[in-house]
């Protein structure tokens, strides 16, 4: 008779061992089948800096009057594309979640919505700008239907946490609908709604700094014009003004985030 | 005889109230600001259905291309991963304030990755693609800084929200730096890491096909050039296989995701 036992783990740490050896697998295929290779990855970052330092540097302030106008664009275009994301995904997000009037509905919105999420962004731009021309108008409606994607989704998580929990006794005491949306949904959504429509309004200023490069509007087309011209150091500027002021939204986004949790 | 019982106090209504017109008139200030071409719109939109029309056919010839583009186009993103998360996950050792050996190197790195993460990703290519050319090379060190960029700030605040006397403990036993590292902290990171980098490989896929649209190849490229010939069947093709492509990307991740927080 065996006295000696035998481990437990044998399966376990067999399956362990595949899968670390298929990841290795997964993440070393690529690099052959495209060629790359890893080493000049590498290499390029030094290659990248100096070439950095060498043509971009210094910026060329020259314009920079002419440049307020489409940053303060950049900037509006973020904006109105956050109201309008926000208050867009709420409804869905409302309809997405256990608090949909009907299963039909709920079903039918979640895979708008994911159909919504999974184009990338400029996938959407170039889209849009395909079907309705270039445009400001174009731009906005990218924007929002983007970040619609994002935001619905994490409203109904927030929305169903909070109907899963809290709103039974509404319900009890015989509360309407709309009532319990009102008056049991709202105030207890308004923190995670704030932090994500924060959170969205980040998003937006960088997609809507990029979008010009599809003729969307914004900084984006400066950039990209000027780098295919090769006028670095007017790119530099550019890249610059973005630079802060992506960095000072976030600083003030921050700064209302600690406001408003004290 | 009924008697209504206020919900919300007379000051907090007024609040509420303030707070809702000011948030509204912003709004509208930055609308009309943004001086939006609606008429132009509308009459795009009126041919709307007629543009529907032309998207319903799908060119099944593109499928096989359409196809190998988006495995580059994943592949892309891989590699960037890959590259990306070990350089991520070193420097987010050397910079999280409760293990950083020296504050200046931390400052320095944190400065660092805020600045990538601040350039829209891309900008970051354009400047990349005029240093480097054209070319998965170009693509994959775009990737790979992105990844860098989001991993590191990612990683630096689940090290940060570990506990700091894990750190304490081990060095007043006498373990030196490493030690701390490897016997406290990675142990309990190590979930939360691997949750983040599956999070990261759907947005680094998504990146890659997007910056396919400026021409470094991959899906993104493929439609471009479908967008130039108007060539509307192929395009409904190409977004068809990116939207599938992403969702059973997102749906195998979610598996991934449950399958470590067990």
């Amino acid at each position: 008779m065996d006295s000696k036992g035998v481990p437990i783990n044998q399966g376990k740490k067999l399956k362990l061992s595949l899968t670390i050896i298929f990841m290795c697998v997964v993440a070393s295929l690529p690099f052959f089948y495209l060629d790359v290779n890893i080493v000049e990855v590498m290499t390029s970052l030094p290659k990248l800096i100096r070439f950095f330092i060498h043509n971009f540097l210094p910026p060329n302030f020259s314009n920079l009057r002419a440049y307020m106008e489409p940053v303060i664009e950049t900037l509006l275009f973020a904006i109105v594309g956050t109201y309008i994301s926000a208050v867009l995904s709420f409804i869905l997000g409302i309809l997405m979640s256990q608090l949909s009037p009907n299963l039909v509905i709920r079903v039918f919105i979640q895979s708008f919505v994911t159909f919504l999420r999974n184009i990338p962004v400029l996938i959407w731009a170039s889209l849009l700008v395909f079907v309705f021309g270039i445009g400001n108008i174009v731009g906005l409606i990218a924007l929002s239907l983007a970040t619609v994607g994002i935001l619905s989704r994490m409203y109904a998580e927030s929305i169903d946490e909070i109907a899963s929990s809290k709103l039974e006794a509404l319900t009890a005491s015989g509360a309407s609908y709309l009532q319990i949306i009102l008056h049991g949904l709202l105030p207890e959504f308004i923190p995670a709604w704030i932090n994500w429509t924060l959170f969205s309004f980040e998003i937006n200023i960088r997609a809507s700094a990029i979008l010009g490069t599809v003729g969307a509007g914004g900084l984006g087309i400066l950039i990209q014009t000027n780098l295919n011209l090769r006028n670095f150091h007017e790119a530099t500027t550019l890249i610059i003004i973005l630079v802060v002021m992506v960095l000072m939204t976030e600083m003030a986004i921050s700064n209302i985030r600690s406001r408003i949790y004290h | 005889m009924e008697t209504k019982i206020q919900l919300t106090k007379t000051k907090e209504r007024i609040y509420n109230l303030s707070l809702a017109m000011s948030l509204i008139l912003l709004f509208i200030i930055s609308t009309t600001l943004l001086n939006l071409d609606m008429n132009h719109f509308w009459s795009r939109l009126y041919n709307f259905p007629e543009v529907i029309k032309l998207f319903w056919d799908l060119n099944f010839d593109s499928f096989g291309p359409g196809i190998e583009q988006l495995a580059i186009s994943v592949m892309l993103g891989i590699c960037g991963l890959v590259i990306g998360g070990p350089v991520a996950f070193v420097l987010a050792f050397l910079a999280a304030d409760n293990l950083a050996f020296s504050t200046t190197l931390s400052f320095i790195i944190k400065s660092g990755v805020s600045l990538i993460r601040a350039v829209p990703n891309l900008v970051l290519m354009l400047i990349i693609v005029a240093c480097l050319g054209m070319g998965y090379t170009a693509a994959v060190v775009s990737l790979t800084l992105s990844s860098v960029g989001f991993l590191t700030k990612t990683f630096i605040s689940t090290i940060e929200e570990q506990d700091k006397s894990i750190a304490d403990t081990l060095s007043a036993t006498g373990a030196n730096w490493l030690q701390v590292v490897v016997h406290g902290f990675l142990p309990n990171v190590i979930p939360s890491f691997l949750v983040w980098i599956t999070i990261r490989m759907e947005s680094s896929v998504a990146e890659s096909i997007s910056l396919g649209v400026i021409g470094v190849g991959g899906i993104g490229m493929l439609l471009t050039r479908a967008i130039r010939q108007y060539d509307y069947a192929t395009v409904s093709m190409l977004i068809i296989i990116i939207f599938t492509g992403m969702l059973i990307l997102e749906l195998s991740l979610n598996y991934i995701k449950k399958r470590i927080k067990s």
